[in-house]
């Protein structure tokens, strides 16, 4: 999540953030593994029932291309294929794209394996 | 009254005793499966000061884990897949690793185990974490495991990597 958020840092991630709400885009959130322990530090960008793709770096997300003032863009960066996400699927991805699309883990994940919202 | 509760006190703690007891004498399939991992995480982790000698002991320690024909499917740190075949194989892949020195810590954590229909096999997913001592960050990937009851105890049969997130192409 580089340059949002530093490795070897401590972050606190707000597990009430979406008990009465549902995870927006933009949102930097905490993402499980197989459990609680280890957690993925990740940024929302696509929400359920949107259609996603990367094309030369740059996200669509519907067609329509996304600003994304946090991040700088990797022009490798290109899907084959649009998603169209489920009732309940989030696309999620780092902040730091500086390495091929391969080395970077990013994708869909189900809401059940958001716990919060990254406080800082 | 007061004798009763105090007849009742007692037998609820004999009774937790007793089971306590039983389940360190028979742990039960799930117990030792777990059991199994946590002493796997610890022979897979090695220091980087180790003789030859003892990297080769620690190697065979390590591929006593393993079913004879275990099938490996694991991506290496920089992404690569890694398809192993058999604890021969493996116990050289861990001897070369240890030659290469900066040692390993690994452990498992958040183990779920799902017993099969079947006595004698389980699954097994957890999130393994592995730092290099050398290395600025932790490797950190989602393993399923096949787990076979033999003779000398339970044995991993089959690994394979698991994406963290499902990708898209």
């Amino acid at each position: 999540m580089e340059p949002t958020y530093r490795n070897g840092k401590v972050n606190l991630i707000n597990r009430l953030s979406y008990l009465g709400a549902q995870p927006r885009r933009g949102d930097v959130v905490g993402v499980t593994f197989t459990g609680e322990s280890v957690q993925l530090l990740k940024r929302i960008i696509a929400l359920p029932g949107e259609t996603f793709r990367i094309s030369g770096g740059v996200v669509h997300i519907d067609g329509n291309p996304l600003d994304e003032p946090y991040t700088s863009l990797n022009e490798s960066w290109t899907t084959k294929t649009e998603k169209t996400l489920g009732s309940f699927e989030y696309v999620v991805i780092g902040d730091n794209r500086s390495m091929g699309m391969n080395l970077h883990t990013w994708g869909v994940v189900d809401r059940s394996r958001i716990v919060g919202k990254a406080v800082f | 009254m007061k004798r009763l509760l105090i007849i009742l006190g007692i037998v609820g703690v004999l009774g937790y005793g007793a089971a306590r007891i039983w389940v360190i004498l028979f742990p039960g399939d799930e117990a030792e499966i777990r059991e199994m991992l946590n002493e796997l995480s610890t022979a897979a982790s090695f220091r980087g000061s180790d003789k030859p000698l003892s990297q080769m002991a620690n190697a065979a320690e390590l591929a006593g884990f393993f079913t004879e024909d275990v099938e490996i499917h694991a991506k290496g740190p920089g992404g690569e897949l890694r398809r192993v075949k058999g604890r021969s194989n493996l116990q050289q892949i861990a001897v070369s690793a240890q030659s290469m020195g900066g040692g390993l810590s690994v452990s498992f954590k958040d183990v779920l185990v799902q017993l099969g229909d079947e006595a004698g096999a389980a699954s097994c997913r957890l999130t393994m974490i592995a730092n290099g001592l050398s290395e600025p960050t932790p490797w950190v990937q989602i393993l399923e495991l096949e787990v076979v009851d033999l003779d000398r105890g339970w044995k991993v049969a089959r690994v394979e990597a698991v994406e963290a997130v499902e990708r898209i192409q």
